[in-house]
């Protein structure tokens, strides 16, 4: 019976992907025949954008520019004192034997779509492996962290959301140090924090970064901020929820991000990374540490 | 399936690519929630029409290219869209002497039971998120049936496919 055939043939598709991962080469195979489809699904809504664009007033044009002169005259001053700083931090480092925190290659992606699944966070960006993407590589946007990327075809890659409901980030409070680990809740606004006990110093409000320990993503990007936080005796731990500082829903270009040494040096980088961080007098991840950049 | 110049094998490829393109459709997530499952819709037609050429072995390689397309695990769709073409196969002498509202129904069933599964598959993979939404592609899916029934029936009578 070949009904019966083809059943087995998929359950063993199946189990191969979801255990083994043998499969990721033929899924970016299939991915390249279909992405020519995809490219022509977008194209109108690319023209529509093009056509908007071309048709905006010169008035509109001019109060833009205006607007994104100031917007830049006030980030670049803010860069200057972002700049004395990384060098003073970089000096402070030196002096502490503490390695330095590296300059990353980025790349900008569009998203071509933002839900593949509407019950699985999961989103399509339009660069693949050709452009250097490689799984794990972490998603970012300029308000904080989007996800990190899950399959790589030649010209597209989807990225898995913080708020995937698989998708854990291990994240510190900015204001006291507080380690913790974000999960996805499967809602598109919401992360929940894990494992904190109820004597634990979480505030509404306050701002979440990566803290850099899972070694996937880069420490000091803002996650989101506490939404609420509730106490409950029966259980062991707190109840955290956490709004994404990224609006994961209505993205329209995100951010890839590269380690700097990746390229060069892969896997001197990641073993270098890993024994900083199972050394146990290494300060890299100590509380102090993570916090340098705030303020008191 | 033959290549057969007068079997017009185009017709049904081109309607496979357009299902694709509308399940690839960006939209708004409460509209993905009502999404009709387009591909399941396309193959059980062309199931019913064409018993001899459309089966169970090009439903699952349908089916692979919608789990890339959904990013979902490889053979998810593979095996319900080969199911559903087996089904189609084996009743077809009589869903095509159902009215189309009854053949909804039965569209309406083959959906829903995909739904489960794929409900149950999340589960397993650790991305569950059970909520009654599940159930609107199969709603949407039946209510669409009509139109994909007429229309692709046209489609096929107009260029000759057999």
């Amino acid at each position: 019976m070949r009904v019966t055939v083809m059943v087995v043939l998929s359950l063993i598709t199946m189990v191969l992907d979801h255990r083994l991962h043998y499969l990721d080469n033929v899924r970016s195979h299939l991915f390249v025949l279909i992405s020519p489809l995809q490219m022509l699904v977008e194209s109108p809504i690319r023209y529509a954008n093009l056509l908007s664009e071309a048709m905006t007033s010169q008035a509109q044009l001019l109060h833009e520019n205006r607007r994104l002169h100031k917007n830049q005259l006030l980030l670049a001053s803010k860069l200057q004192t972002f700049k004395s700083l990384e060098k003073e931090n970089a000096d402070l480092r030196r002096l502490l034997n503490i390695s330095q925190r590296t300059a990353q290659k980025t790349l900008i992606a569009e998203v071509v779509s933002v839900d593949i699944d509407p019950f699985v966070r999961k989103m399509l960006i339009n660069k693949g492996s050709a452009d250097g993407v490689y799984e794990g590589l972490p998603v970012l946007d300029a308000q904080g962290v989007v996800g990190k990327v899950v399959h790589t075809s030649v010209f597209m890659s989807s990225v898995q959301l913080i708020t995937n409901l698989t998708h854990v980030l291990p994240v510190v409070i900015q204001r006291n140090g507080v380690r913790a680990i974000a999960e996805g809740t499967g809602a598109t606004d919401q992360l929940s924090l894990l494992y904190l006990p109820d004597t634990a110093d979480v505030q509404q409000g306050d701002l979440l970064l990566t803290s850099g320990l899972g070694g996937l993503f880069p420490r000091g990007y803002p996650v989101g901020a506490v939404a609420s936080v509730k106490q409950d005796t029966d259980l062991a731990y707190i109840e955290v929820i956490v709004n994404p500082s990224s609006p994961l829903d209505k993205n329209k270009e995100v951010l890839l991000l590269w380690p700097e040494d990746y390229f060069k040096q892969t896997t001197a980088a990641v073993v270098q990374h890993q024994q900083s961080e199972q050394d146990p007098t290494a300060p890299v991840a100590t509380p102090e540490d993570i916090n340098v950049n705030s303020t008191p | 399936m033959s290549t057969q110049p007068h079997n017009q094998t185009w017709v049904v490829v081109f309607s496979f690519t357009m299902a694709m393109m509308l399940e690839m459709l960006p939209l708004p997530l409460w509209a993905m929630f009502w999404q009709p499952d387009w591909i399941a819709l396309v193959l059980i037609y062309w199931a019913l029409a064409l018993p001899k050429r459309i089966g169970v072995l090009v439903g699952w390689h349908i089916g692979i290219l919608q789990d890339v397309i959904t990013d979902s695990l490889l053979g998810q769709h593979a095996m319900t869209l080969a199911i559903q073409a087996f089904l189609a196969i084996s009743y077809n002498r009589q869903v095509r002497l159902f009215p189309l509202w009854q053949q909804a129904l039965g569209i309406f069933s083959l959906i829903f039971f995909a739904q489960v599964w794929f409900i149950w598959i999340r589960g397993i993979t650790g991305q569950v998120e059970s909520d009654w939404r599940f159930i609107y592609p199969a709603f949407s899916s039946m209510l669409l049936w009509p139109w994909i029934y007429t229309g692709l029936r046209d489609l096929q009578q107009n260029y000759h496919v057999s």
